[in-house]
């Protein structure tokens, strides 16, 4: 293992630095700092630090004249991405917007969490699975100018105190057929 | 003068060649006519690159004889590699003032048109020897050492120009806080605090005015020190969330200097907008209960149209059904109204207990976050339970009552999963919660309690309904309290309530990293800690300590428990010192993938500044060390090394047991050699490319370094690789025990603590 002596250069508007110990995160592979406290810092153990102290500006892609290739990528080769701005809104915006989860083995899901709404708004707007379940604690509402619920082979709107009837049916039911059985298996000897 | 003209060739060398040494004078002489001023000359354009110097043998040190104003002016020759200005190609010249510089006169014996050439270098160990008012004064700087920085009032060589301000008493809010001036000076604000006293280790061999601006690396690298929840979609990590939200805003506040309410970041160089903070912090926490708040309704309307569906189903005749779901409705969407408008009453409350917090403690521990979260959760229970009061009751002879808001806490905590469940194996992946930090990564964070938080929340009601308030119980937590009662152990009630009496004195008095939240860059908890090992990932039972080199980096990891469950790739593993004494040891963790324990810890980066102490050594010694130990220190000492480490860390050696190649690097040969300075080791190469691919450790080999040593390769061809040694600590306890010491051969393998 070499250990190569720190070089630092400065002047009055900013200072680089390489191989360096940096104030929390090991040595300073490179990095560029201006007298405002903004720039760049590359650590030897990978980490990267960008600091601009208002907007960050990077405009892409004026030259693509494929709409298939891509004017931006960030990839991350193992890990997560995260952005936050928690006391912003992210917005993207974009002619076509996916989110697609892949992973095969544990993960593979998409959830969208609020403390207010989501909201869902567009000429069409589909759903589709296997199981598909809509739950609300209070109201549940399906609203249309026409509205169908339909079903391959079963369809089914039943109420709570429906079903709580239906099962004291139910059991009566239960009983009489096990009756029927008994009486039968006594008229089958 | 005519002989003279006849005899000169006014040809430069042919006329003699001068060389000479001499002080760049201070800038004041010179400054507003050259290229560093925005100053331009009377054809409109700027000045050259040129400075004023005094040369040795030529000019008098005497201001009065030849003041810094009639001192020639001197070109200053420029570096082909960066160009002389022309075609917009070049650099700026970096001259301060008092430079001992290095060159010749152009013109020869004339001796008037002086062109610098270089500077000698001017170390650290140079003192200044006169003021700038002195130069001013004196109209020299007659030859002596100066700053270079007029007006700046920074003292060559000392960083105490910039130490952080100490609260006074003059300041208002300490008279009425329970802390003295002395008790926050101790605390974190004391004059060793700042961050000069780390670049002075950093930027040794530099001037002064290297270490100064050195802050825009700190400046940088404090603004990018940031620290996230990561949702895990779950909603299974909220208690935490608040607890890390109060101890991000306590180590943003931390960080600042206060004076007559003004609050000054003293790395940033700015002023900070308190109530801004404030604010924001509210706004967070705000958000984290509303999400509580909605799973706590959902579990309320659960109940309600349950006891709803029992009642109407078998009691209400049919005709009746249908009036009575529809008041079950409108009752619904009431409570529905009441709890979103709820959070934002508790805004002023959550604001309140933060700004309290401002300025009044340093260190808020897990325990303490946990507490003062218990109050804003006990606050929010009371609103609600104040809010739906009438309605609760109202229904409550109908449904058979539904039992007290908190009361239903514990069920609501588990539905924001259960809400995506609703069969076994289309639920959510949940994984353990865990925050990741800039300067210590991954933190995982437990799961939400929430019967231990209603027991909490409970003692909390306890006092109200004794006839405190939420707001009085809250300022009765460790948190406000533990500084009322310094030196006695005690909190307040609420925290003997909780039975957590030894939190108060974790908030003053942390011994470990775990007692501790992080310091924020720039400052210092008032004693150093030594570091710990944390051990993240799928596995459970991993423990590791830290061996801390007498040279204040780290040594090694000795790792005390393997571990089950763990898997290379998701395991991480992190030496913190929240004191921010140590900084910069990385390491690197591998896992054994049959077993899933911890095989082995890296030393990548040694770090420096760490303090000794080893947490883990000292405790759970059984036997101490002269009893059961056999061959060394491992076989029969039960989680730990050594009474109190003394002695054991007295002295760290080690041994080298194993070599790591981070870089494979090409051209070596099976005939190159490793060497660490008391031991030769061989090589794995590639027959391919000439990798090194393993290094073979000899079986036995010289132990005693007292650092980690830097490995030679001896080769002829190869080139790129590098590798990393790994220790392994030999305790030397013979000048405790008397026991002889373990040395010159080692053994590679003496601690085995599992």
């Amino acid at each position: 293992m070499t250990t190569p002596d720190p070089h630092l250069r400065q002047t009055d508007h900013f200072i680089e630095a390489c191989g360096v110990e940096s104030p929390h995160n090991g040595k300073i592979d490179y990095s560029c700092t201006t007298k405002k406290g903004q720039g760049f810092i590359y650590y030897e153990n990978g980490d990267l630090d960008i600091v601009a102290d208002k907007t960050s500006k990077e405009v892409v892609g004026r030259k693509i004249t494929n709409e298939q290739e891509p004017a931006k990528i960030i990839r991350a080769e193992n890990g997560g991405i995260i952005l936050s701005a928690p006391y912003g809104t992210v917005t993207i915006v974009a002619a076509n917007i996916r989110f697609v989860a892949v992973d095969g083995v544990g993960g593979g899901e998409i959830t969208f969490q609020a403390s207010k709404i989501v909201h869902l708004d567009a000429p069409t707007v589909t759903g589709q699975g296997t199981n598909v379940t809509t739950a609300a604690s209070n109201n549940a509402s399906v609203t249309g100018g026409t509205a169908s619920v339909s079903g391959n082979t079963q369809a089914e709107v039943q109420s709570g105190i429906d079903s709580d009837k239906s099962s004291v049916l139910g059991k009566i039911l239960d009983a009489i057929t096990r009756f029927k059985k008994f009486f039968a298996s006594i008229c089958s000897d | 003068m005519i002989e003279e003209a006849l005899l000169k060739s006014n040809y430069i060398g042919k006329d003699g060649f001068h060389w000479w040494i001499g002080q760049v004078a201070n800038q004041n002489s010179w400054k507003s006519k050259s290229q560093f001023s925005e100053e331009k000359g009377s054809d409109g354009k700027v000045w050259a690159a040129r400075c004023k110097v005094r040369i040795v043998g030529h000019h008098t040190f005497d201001g009065n004889v030849l003041p810094d104003d009639d001192l020639p002016w001197a070109q200053i020759m420029m570096d082909p590699a960066f160009g002389s200005g022309q075609g917009g190609m070049g650099a700026t010249i970096n001259l301060k003032g008092g430079e001992t510089c290095f060159g010749f006169f152009i013109d020869g014996d004339d001796a008037q048109q002086p062109v610098v050439i270089g500077l000698l270098h001017r170390s650290d160990g140079v003192k200044n020897l006169i003021s700038e008012e002195s130069i001013a004064k004196e109209k020299s700087s007659q030859f002596k050492p100066f700053t270079g920085h007029p007006g700046n009032n920074i003292p060559a060589t000392q960083r105490s120009a910039r130490k952080r301000k100490s609260i006074t008493p003059e300041n208002p809010q300490t008279e009425t806080s329970p802390l003295s001036t002395k008790d926050k000076v101790d605390l974190a604000f004391n004059s060793n605090v700042g961050f000069y006293t780390g670049t002075t280790r950093v930027f040794p061999q530099y001037g002064d005015r290297l270490q100064f601006d050195a802050a825009s690396i700190w400046q940088v690298a404090k603004k990018a020190d940031i620290e996230i929840t990561i949702p895990n979609g779950c909603q299974n990590g909220l208690i935490g969330d608040i607890s890390q939200a109060l101890q991000s805003f306590m180590a943003i506040t931390n960080g600042l200097d206060q004076y007559l309410n003004v609050y000054v970041d003293a790395v940033l160089n700015e002023i900070v907008d308190i109530q801004n903070q404030i604010r924001n912090t509210a706004r967070s926490i705000l958000g984290i209960v509303k999400l509580i708040i909605n799973n706590l309704r959902n579990t309320i309307f659960k109940c309600i149209t349950w006891a709803f569906r029992k009642l109407v189903g078998l009691v209400v005749p049919q005709p009746q059904q249908k009036i009575v779901l529809e008041s079950m409705k409108k009752i619904l969407d009431v409570i529905f109204c009441i709890l979103e408008k709820l959070p934002s009453s508790l805004l002023n409350f959550i604001t309140d207990a933060l700004s309290d917090l401002v300025n009044r403690t340093v260190n808020v521990p897990l325990c303490a976050a946990e507490e003062w979260t218990a109050g804003i959760l006990a606050k929010l229970m009371d609103s609600i339970e104040n809010a739906l009061s009438g309605i609760m009751s109202g229904i409550s002879w109908l449904t058979g009552g539904l039992g007290t808001i908190s009361g239903i806490l514990n069920q609501a905590s588990s539905l924001a999963s259960q809400i995506f469940s609703f069969l076994e194996c289309t639920g959510l992946a949940c994984k353990k919660p865990y925050t990741w930090a800039a300067k210590f990564g991954p933190s995982e964070k437990e799961a939400d309690d929430w019967k231990k938080m209603v027991s909490s929340v409970n003692v909390f009601k306890t006092a109200a309904n004794a006839g405190s308030s939420i707001e009085n119980a809250l300022r009765d937590t460790s948190l406000y309290s533990a500084v009322d009662t310094f030196g006695s152990g005690f909190g307040g009630l609420i925290d003997r309530a909780l039975s957590n009496i030894s939190c108060s004195s974790k908030v003053l008095n942390p011994t470990n990293q775990d007692d501790l939240m992080r310091m924020p860059i720039g400052s210092r908890w008032k004693t150093c800690i030594p570091p710990q090992v944390y051990i993240t990932g799928d596995g459970v039972g991993a423990k590791a300590i830290p061996i801390v080199g007498d040279n204040g980096r780290i040594f090694s990891v000795q790792i005390i428990n393997r571990g089950v469950g763990y898997q290379n790739g998701t395991t991480d593993v992190r030496i913190v010192d929240k004191s921010n004494y140590g900084l910069g040891a990385t390491a690197r963790i591998e896992v054994d993938e049959k077993d899933g324990g911890i095989n082995r810890i890296v030393i990548l980066n040694s770090g420096d500044g760490y303090c000794k102490g080893n947490i883990g050594l000292g405790t759970n010694v059984v036997g101490g060390l002269g009893t059961n130990v056999v061959g060394g220190l491992g076989t029969n000492v039960v989680g730990g090394l050594g009474t109190n480490s003394s002695g054991i860390s007295s002295s760290i050696t080690g041994i080298v047991t194993d070599i790591v190649v981070d870089k494979p690097g090409y051209g070596y040969t099976t005939g190159d050699k490793i060497t660490d300075g008391k031991n030769t080791y061989e090589p794995i190469v590639s027959p391919g490319s000439g990798a090194i691919v393993d290094v073979k450790i000899p079986t036995n080999i010289i132990g005693g370094f007292k650092d980690i040593p830097i490995l030679t390769i001896n080769t002829n061809t190869g080139v790129g690789a590098e590798l990393i040694p790994v220790m392994q600590f030999t305790p030397n306890y013979s000048s405790t025990t008397g026991i002889p010491a373990v040395s010159g051969i080692a053994v590679t393998s003496v601690i085995d603590c599992v």
